[in-house]
């Protein structure tokens, strides 16, 4: 007899609400069925079982919410397949989604004291650069202006630690990984922000291929879960906005998030919302210092 | 191939396109002179992925520098068919 149980879909989950059985009493299930959908506080997820038997019982009802590792149904197993914890996030509806967002952005504001500060960064050399790039790769190759901004925003926390990690139980931990979270907006409505692992060790083209590999995963409901709790910084990117200047609310338990607008062709914004009680305005003007200077050598990048 | 169906093949490629990576977008109800922008919410990266199916379609490629150039669907339009009738009549010489 298998046990399954509220799975952790991030580090700092600790209890999760049942929305809804997607199984039976009776019914045979098979390794990746999606069994149940879960109510975290950032999103609602399908859980899919890594084992294959027969539904014995179903212990928790919809609506209970339950410490993670509270057994949630019991299971005859068919055979003993070695169980791959893994599952796949996929929004639910719009909804669901914002009510997450809500959650998360509420508890931010409440715990994080955030200061605000900006700079502009003159882009002309890094337009260039990406024109004659784009001229001399083929299709598959182009390079979209947030890739080398990513790239450099990621060198830089390597320098400012202070803005690259996690506030929790009271203490700042540095992150020894440069997981920069990307804000990516869903067709549906609401938004995502997975993370790209080791940006900073990324080339731009990698990174470039990264990002669209995790829109269209982000946007086709198959991010993983690990990549929303590994980020250390979050991007948010609306340079295609008409907007120059953006305050994001940190995503906790991180300590900054970065904005990233457009003034005009050859300046951008880099906005960046900072946690006081880990850094300070002088730490986040030097942060941003960095990245500009990064910026204008992008064939360096 | 005959030079008539090449309109045809690039509409039919960009339909399909389209549908793939905005399945929400009804292509038919977008207006060819109007800045696509103006009536669709697509950003550069959905732009790229166009342009990436649009070249696995037709062989035609077309440089995300080019984004300016093709702000309608008619320039698109106009610009593909150019691009893949010069390809067609390089492949027959």
């Amino acid at each position: 007899m298998y046990e399954f149980k509220m799975p952790s879909l991030g580090a700092e989950m600790e209890s999760g609400r049942l929305v809804e059985w997607k199984i039976k009493v009776g019914d045979h299930v098979k390794r990746g069925d999606i069994i149940a959908v879960v109510d975290t506080d950032k999103a609602a997820i399908e859980i899919e079982i890594w084992k294959s038997g027969i539904v014995k019982e179903l212990i928790l009802k919809p609506n209970e919410k339950v410490p993670v590792g509270t057994p949630m149904a019991r299971i005859d197993l068919e055979d003993e397949v070695p169980v791959v914890p893994q599952v796949t996030v996929k929004p639910q509806k719009t909804l669901a989604i914002q009510k997450a967002i809500a959650l998360v952005m509420e508890s931010s504001k409440r715990q994080i004291p955030h200061y605000y500060i900006a700079r502009r960064v003159k882009a002309l050399d890094l337009q260039q650069w990406l024109k004659s790039e784009n001229a001399s790769h083929g299709i598959g190759e182009q390079i979209l202006l947030i890739a080398p901004i990513l790239k450099a925003i990621a060198l830089a926390c390597r320098q400012f630690p202070e803005m690259n990690g996690r506030f929790q139980n009271q203490e700042f931990i540095p992150s020894h990984e440069v997981n920069l979270n990307v804000v990516i907006s869903l067709r549906e409505g609401g938004l995502i922000a997975p993370a790209i692992v080791n940006t900073d060790q990324l080339s731009v083209q990698e990174i470039m291929k990264a990002l669209m590999s995790l829109v269209e995963r982000a946007r086709s409901g198959s991010v993983r879960s690990s990549e929303l709790s590994e980020g250390s910084i979050t991007v948010t990117n609306l340079i295609e906005s008409e907007a120059e200047l953006v305050f994001g609310v940190i995503y906790p338990p991180q300590v900054a998030i970065l904005g990233v607008t457009r003034v005009n062709e050859e300046t951008l914004n880099l906005s960046l919302s900072g946690d006081h009680r880990v850094s300070d305005g002088h730490q986040a003007s030097l942060f941003l210092k960095q990245i500009n200077q990064l910026l204008e050598k992008p064939e360096r990048l | 191939m005959s030079d008539s169906s090449i309109p045809l093949k690039v509409q039919e490629a960009l339909t399909k396109s389209f549908h793939e990576i905005a399945p929400e977008i009804d292509f038919n109800q977008l207006k060819p002179d109007i800045p696509l922008r103006d009536q669709v919410d697509l950003d550069s990266m959905d732009y790229l992925n166009l342009l990436i199916k649009l070249h696995q379609r037709l062989g035609v490629l077309i440089s995300v520098n080019d984004y300016a150039k093709v702000s309608t669907l008619k320039d698109l339009s106009l610009l593909l068919e150019n691009e893949f009738q010069s390809k067609c009549s390089v492949r027959h010489e």
